[in-house]
């Protein structure tokens, strides 16, 4: 009997101290946990994307997360239609594909694995291993209409750092103002970077300056360092002029094809009088006869104005709108269409207008936007009805070639891998709108290779210039073999969808193309696709040897 | 009497009033349905504005002209190549392919014409589309856009003086050679 009242006298100790202890040591785990947030002040729409988010992060952090926030206010994981996230150049997550049962499907790099919108069991992503202590970016991108989605990244201390108040975790962004919510600052970019929690006092760092210049010194710190470990036998000095002086001593920049390692197609300005003086160009046909090896990035970029238009032209011409306008008629069109409808013809002859490739690095935007309507109108047409859009010849690979061609124009990189020549034929069949997509691509390259020839005139360059460089180099690679692949596209779609009546069709109109010469020109336009997959990685290897990322 | 007057005029004014409240609300009421049914069609009249901006000959082609009042979606291809053979003589053959009908014939006078009837619309779509994409990398330049509906464009041959013709309307192809 007395044990039994002990050991009732013991329980009801035990649950009385866990009821009184448990709130103290919630309150003591609190006190240990310093969470600090930082978030953009106003959502990011799909116009402002690519948009980069800079975020300061001081030592001792235990965990980050990412969300993202709605114009509802709600949190969520992901961050909208065809959205990905970088940190510091680590992928974090894709957008994969949609499905009415599914919703969206996403690829999580931090785990590794697909998730689709109806399986979620968490509203963030942990991001913990992707941050440094110090200067972090953010590079977030959709294609969402309406007001977009704002990014809300939380970080979790230790309680004795104090990190709002000192203002050692501070973010900045390109173009406006952020602010912390808990443990509140507000930084101006344009004038003082004082926390506002901190008014009159100095800040330890001057982390404005630190996120630009310092960020650039950094980086050529890093880039020598690289060299040197690369080249023992090189000294400082020298490895100083590699990088300040990399024109003279590394490679010639102004060549192309010194660059690919090999001849790439161009215009030189008088061939391009003379086109412009020719029937072809009255004709509104390509230079064919006037192409020759380029000597120069401006070579290739006049070029590539050159054939964007005679696409823009020839798409124009032959009916392609109309057939836009056939098909979109019949299909049940959502009133999202309506924006984009409407800026289509305004930016496509904008396009059509330009005089020079120095006009579309001016007027990127228009390039952009129009890619990002086309694609977001084919997609959706793609999800009313997947077969039924293909057979009206909008398979689903065109909203994707149209989504990488603008990505890579706007600074991202997007999903190339899916895009295989295999995927090209098994398309090729179904797609009536190869015109323009060869105009948008051209324009693209029109716009690396403009920005190339514009490093390539300076004397000397900055590491970030020398990224730079790379950067427009490897897009021009890719995109000249999503150009080979689309002709691929172009020859083997007729014969793929009716042998019988292109060969009527051709045999009427006296054209000498069979269906068995088809072949030679695969073979042709593998070898174009090869030399180009191996001018990539020829600049991935140079990249490499550089200490670049890509 | 004056008085009597006053009301007759005020529920006159009242019942001008209730007809004018009454048109008005309607008129703002369809209005709005009309905004919130707008069509496929209605938006996407925007990239036919684009269309509408190619230069349109009025160069006269005989056959078409012909045809443009024809019902031609209730025709067979033998019936179209008669009422546009301009009583010449023809010789001609029909071959059934995959999703279509074709018919060609070559005409005394050195014409040729080529009839093409899709089983479905959405089949002549794209190949209207694909077929012109390759014509201009096999000799064929680009001329000029006919006014016949619902498409017309002319090509220049690789032979000199050669012309072709291309008709889209309704679910048939018609190629005319000259």
């Amino acid at each position: 009997m007395n044990r039994k009242f002990n050991f009732l006298s013991y329980l009801v100790l035990f649950s009385f101290l866990t009821l009184v202890l448990s709130p103290i040591g919630y309150l003591y785990a609190q006190e240990n946990t310093n969470t600090d947030v930082l978030q953009t002040e106003d959502l990011v729409s799909w116009e402002q994307c690519p948009y980069d988010f800079e975020f300061d992060i001081s030592e001792g952090y235990n965990k980050v997360i990412l969300q993202h926030i709605g114009s509802d206010g709600a949190f969520n994981k992901f961050g909208g239609w065809k959205a990905w996230v970088e940190v510091n150049g680590n992928r974090i997550y894709e957008w994969r594909d949609f499905k009415s049962e599914t919703g969206s499907e996403w690829y999580d790099f931090t785990t590794g694995e697909h998730v689709f919108d109806k399986d979620l069991d968490s509203d963030s992503t942990d991001i913990t291993d992707f941050v440094t202590d110090g200067s972090n970016t953010l590079t977030y991108f959709h294609y969402n209409e309406g007001p977009g989605s704002g990014i809300y990244i939380e970080v979790e201390y230790a309680a004795n750092k104090e990190v709002s108040e000192n203002g050692d975790a501070i973010a900045s962004q390109d173009n406006g103002q952020v602010s912390g919510d808990q443990d509140t600052y507000d930084i101006d970019i344009e004038g003082s970077s004082e926390p506002s929690s901190s008014e009159g006092e100095s800040p330890e760092k001057d982390t404005e300056a630190y996120s630009s210049e310092q960020l650039i010194l950094d980086e050529q710190l890093d880039l020598k360092e690289s060299l040197e470990d690369r080249n023992e036998g090189i000294s400082v000095e020298e490895t100083e002029k590699l990088v300040f002086n990399f024109k003279s001593l590394y490679i010639d920049m102004d060549n192309p094809s010194y660059v690919f390692g090999r001849d790439i197609p161009g215009l030189s300005e008088d061939s391009l009088k003379e086109y412009n003086r020719s029937d072809l160009y009255s004709s509104f046909l390509g230079p064919g006869q006037y192409i020759q090896p380029s000597d120069s990035w401006e070579d290739i970029a006049r070029l590539a104005l050159v054939e964007s238009k005679v696409h823009y032209n020839y798409a124009q011409r032959i009916g392609y709108f109309k057939s836009l306008y056939n098909i979109l008629s019949v299909f049940y069109i959502i009133q999202s269409f309506r924006e984009s409808l409407t800026e289509i013809p305004g930016q496509f002859n904008k396009l059509k207008s330009f005089k020079s490739a120095s006009d579309i690095v001016k007027n990127a935007d228009t390039f952009i936007s129009l890619t990002s309507n086309l694609s977001g109108i084919y997609e959706t047409v793609v999800a009313v009805d997947k077969e039924g859009a293909r057979e009206l010849g909008f398979p689903e690979l065109d909203s994707k070639v149209m989504f990488v061609i603008g990505a890579i124009s706007s600074g991202g990189w997007s999903v190339l891998g899916d895009i295989s020549k295999a995927t090209f034929i098994d398309n090729a069949q179904y797609s009536i709108n190869y015109e323009i997509k060869k105009a948008l691509l051209n324009t693209s390259l029109a716009y690396h290779a403009q920005k190339i020839h514009e490093l390539a005139l300076k004397d000397k360059f900055s590491a970030k210039e020398i990224e730079d460089f790379y950067f427009h180099a490897r897009r021009i690679a890719v995109l000249k073999q999503i150009d080979t692949l689309l002709n691929i596209e172009d020859s083997v779609s007729l014969w793929q969808e009716n042998p019988d009546l292109v060969t009527r069709a051709f045999d009427f109109l006296n054209i000498i193309d069979k269906e068995s010469a088809l072949e030679q020109d695969i073979d042709l336009y593998n070898q174009i696709l090869s030399n180009y997959e191996s001018a990539e990685s020829y600049l991935i290897n140079d990249m490499g040897t550089l200490g670049l990322d890509f | 009497m004056r008085h009597i007057g006053k009301n007759i005029k005020t529920s006159i004014f009242t019942t001008v009033f209730m007809i004018i409240v009454v048109f008005l609300t309607t008129n703002i009421l369809s209005c709005s349905k009309e905004n919130k049914e707008i069509t496929g069609e209605e938006l996407s009249e925007y990239v036919l504005e684009l269309d509408q901006a190619v230069d349109v000959s009025r160069e006269n082609v005989e056959e078409f002209s012909l045809l443009e009042k024809q019902d031609i979606e209730n025709m067979t291809p033998l019936e179209i190549l008669e009422s546009i053979s301009l009583d010449y003589q023809y010789e001609h053959d029909t071959q059934k392919s995959e999703d279509c009908d074709i018919l060609t014939a070559d005409l005394v006078d050195g014409r040729k014409i080529m009839i093409v009837r899709f089983d479905r619309l959405t089949k002549i779509e794209a190949f209207f589309i694909q077929f012109q994409s390759n014509l201009d990398t096999k000799g064929y330049t680009f001329n000029q856009r006919l006014k016949y509906s619902d498409i017309c464009n002319s090509y220049e041959g690789p032979d000199e003086g050669a012309q072709a013709y291309l008709l889209k309307r309704s679910n048939y192809l018609i190629m005319l050679l000259k």
